[in-house]
């Protein structure tokens, strides 16, 4: 493992990557049960144009951190983003991996929702909100390069 | 030995602010979120970290939803329904769907917006960072997303509902002098509210499903006319259209109305045995209701009154069935599709009730009474008690191939299904 400057930490792939498993099952939203409306509206304090854009970048594997580092995910950095072109390809440098790939129009927009707990003391009550929209996601589903040296 | 070239950053500030929504605060410096992702500018490098406060988020949910349902979210028009043992459905005002979760096996980064990183406390460590660098923080990886199924409004329930305390005859008698607080908690009723609560439906579809079963609404609550009493307040217009020569096929509303009031009969229920038993005649110009007797449902009526108690022999119940429809009307056994069956006892014909109206209206369940009842339903016989069904994304030779068993004993004779 390569620690360089700048760096924190080095992640690596496992083992090299499978192919994208969906699983498709039945899931009930867990939502808090304490409130006796079965009823849930679904609130947006954003109108049609102004949802904030949230980003995805997907990859087709798994990040791992080094052991000692487990403990302290938060800030540490997990690679680099660039886009070596006016094209919409991208570089994920992750560790001495480089993925390629590319940013894609999300066949269906995914909205994120946020459980918002009221705590109102008669009611206990939980509320959905929509927080932002997701139309495009940086997907990367090649196999990953092993780099000698970078470059972007 | 590597090499890692620092992207050129500075550029990049004039593009997210060009690119910002109003609503955007101006970032924190050293401090990236979504729009830099979603708009790099090329030749440009950023780093990719876990946020401050990155973690499981399971508050964060990913729905995905089709274009056009957008709307109705932005609008606040969307709800989720059921209670604690049922699955949560997604309402809009027409539709309903049913939620499943899909994981996936990749790893998904969900990078919120700038600002949305102040929802979370301490993002201001970002300053620590060097100045130079773009850090674009995630703040969860997402296990997957839930999607949408359209379903089937589950009107079972509100059936379910009102039958727990429908109008009588007695009901007056009943409830004479008690306040109508004492009379709901005595008797289980619902006034629209409950039922939007209560039933996993579209507004949309609540109103059709109350408007398939007859219900109506009586003081604010939706009730269930009891059958015996519909049947008794038809008899008293049949007499009274008799008495005063009214033509079945243009009933003056109001007079039909204040007639049986003055018979004792409520205002509403008066009301409704029009919506029960005819339809509105649609006449331009004329200014008074017209309705006209529906000849199918008023027959209908009356064979069901007859088979109440039991089976028929065939010629016995045709007699009796002609006898008491109304004049002018003709009673046709073909009416009774859906509506009874028929069985050979020895060399006798029986007819017997069984309507496709109390039947479940999910396919599993109906398809299991069906075949409860008779083991083997010639396609003709089955039709007519699974046309009603209505399951989106399935069609009904989908239905008969999942729940039966097809079998066609000789070529050219009419196939027989039976339970799989």
């Amino acid at each position: 493992m390569f620690t360089l400057p700048g760096f924190r930490f080095c992640s690596r792939w496992e083992t090299f990557f499978f192919f994208l498993v969906k699983k498709r099952g039945r899931k009930f939203i867990h939502l808090p049960r304490k409130q006796k409306k079965m009823q849930i509206r679904i609130k947006c304090s954003c109108e049609e144009g102004s949802c904030p854009d949230w980003a995805i970048i997907e990859v087709q594997g798994v990040v791992e951190v080094q052991p000692s580092f487990q403990d302290r995910l938060r800030n540490l950095e997990i690679g680099q983003l660039c886009r070596p072109s006016s094209q919409e390809n991208y570089a994920f440098t992750i560790g001495y991996h480089e993925l390629t790939g590319s940013k894609v129009a999300l066949k269906k927009p995914i909205l994120v929702l946020k459980i918002v707990q009221s705590s109102d003391n008669q009611s206990p009550e939980a509320d959905l909100k929509v927080v932002g929209i997701i139309r495009h996601r940086i997907l990367f589903k090649t196999r990953p390069k092993a780099l000698i040296s970078i470059e972007c | 030995m590597r090499e890692i070239k620092k992207g050129i950053i500075d550029s990049e500030v004039g593009v997210v602010i060009g690119y910002c929504m109003q609503i955007m605060e101006r970032p924190h410096s050293g401090c990236r979120g979504a729009e830099v992702v979603l708009n790099l500018h090329p030749s440009l490098s950023i780093s990719i970290a876990y946020d401050t406060n990155f973690g499981p988020h399971d508050d964060l949910i990913l729905l995905e939803v089709d274009e056009k349902l957008l709307p109705d979210f932005f609008h606040q028009r969307v709800s989720l329904r059921g209670e604690q043992s049922e699955d949560a459905v997604l309402c809009t005002q027409s539709k309903t769907y049913s939620i499943k979760f899909v994981g996936t096996s990749n790893s998904v980064f969900l990078i919120p917006p700038v600002d949305n990183l102040t929802l979370y406390e301490n993002s201001e460590d970002c300053n620590m960072k060097d100045n130079h660098k773009s850090i674009v923080a995630v703040i969860k990886v997402a296990p997957g997303n839930m999607e949408l199924v359209e379903v089937a409004p589950r009107l079972d329930k509100l059936k379910l509902l009102l039958l727990e305390s429908p109008y009588s005859s007695r009901e007056e008698l009943e409830f004479e002098g008690l306040e109508e607080m004492d009379r709901s908690i005595t008797k289980r009723m619902y006034r629209w509210d409950d039922l939007v609560d209560k039933v996993q439906a579209s507004e949309n579809e609540l109103r059709s499903g109350l408007q398939a079963f007859s219900a109506v609404e009586i003081d604010g609550y939706w009730r269930l006319v009891d059958e015996k009493y519909m049947g008794t307040i038809l008899i008293m217009l049949l007499h009274n259209s008799v008495l005063n020569d009214w033509s079945l096929d243009a009933l003056n509303e109001d007079e039909v109305v204040s007639t049986l009031v003055s018979d004792g009969f409520p205002l509403k229920l008066s009301q409704h045995c029009l919506h029960v038993f005819g339809s509105k005649v649609e006449e331009g110009s004329v200014r008074k209701s017209l309705w006209r007797l529906d000849e199918r449902r008023v027959c209908v009526h009356f064979a069901r009154e007859i088979l109440v108690e039991g089976k028929r022999k065939m010629d016995n119940f045709m007699e009796e069935w002609k006898l008491k429809v109304p004049k002018g009307m003709h009673a046709d056994f073909e009416m009774l599709e859906g509506e009874v069956l028929t069985e050979k006892l020895g060399v006798e014909s029986w007819v017997h009730a069984f309507s496709v109206s109390s039947l479940p209206s999910t396919p599993a369940e109906r398809f299991s009474i069906l075949f409860k009842e008779r083991p083997k339903w010639e396609q003709r016989d089955l039709l007519p008690y699974i046309r009603d069904l209505n399951v989106p994304g399935i069609s009904l030779e989908g239905m008969l191939l999942k729940y039966t068993r097809r079998t066609q004993p000789v070529l050219d004779a009419e196939p027989v299904f039976s339970a799989r």
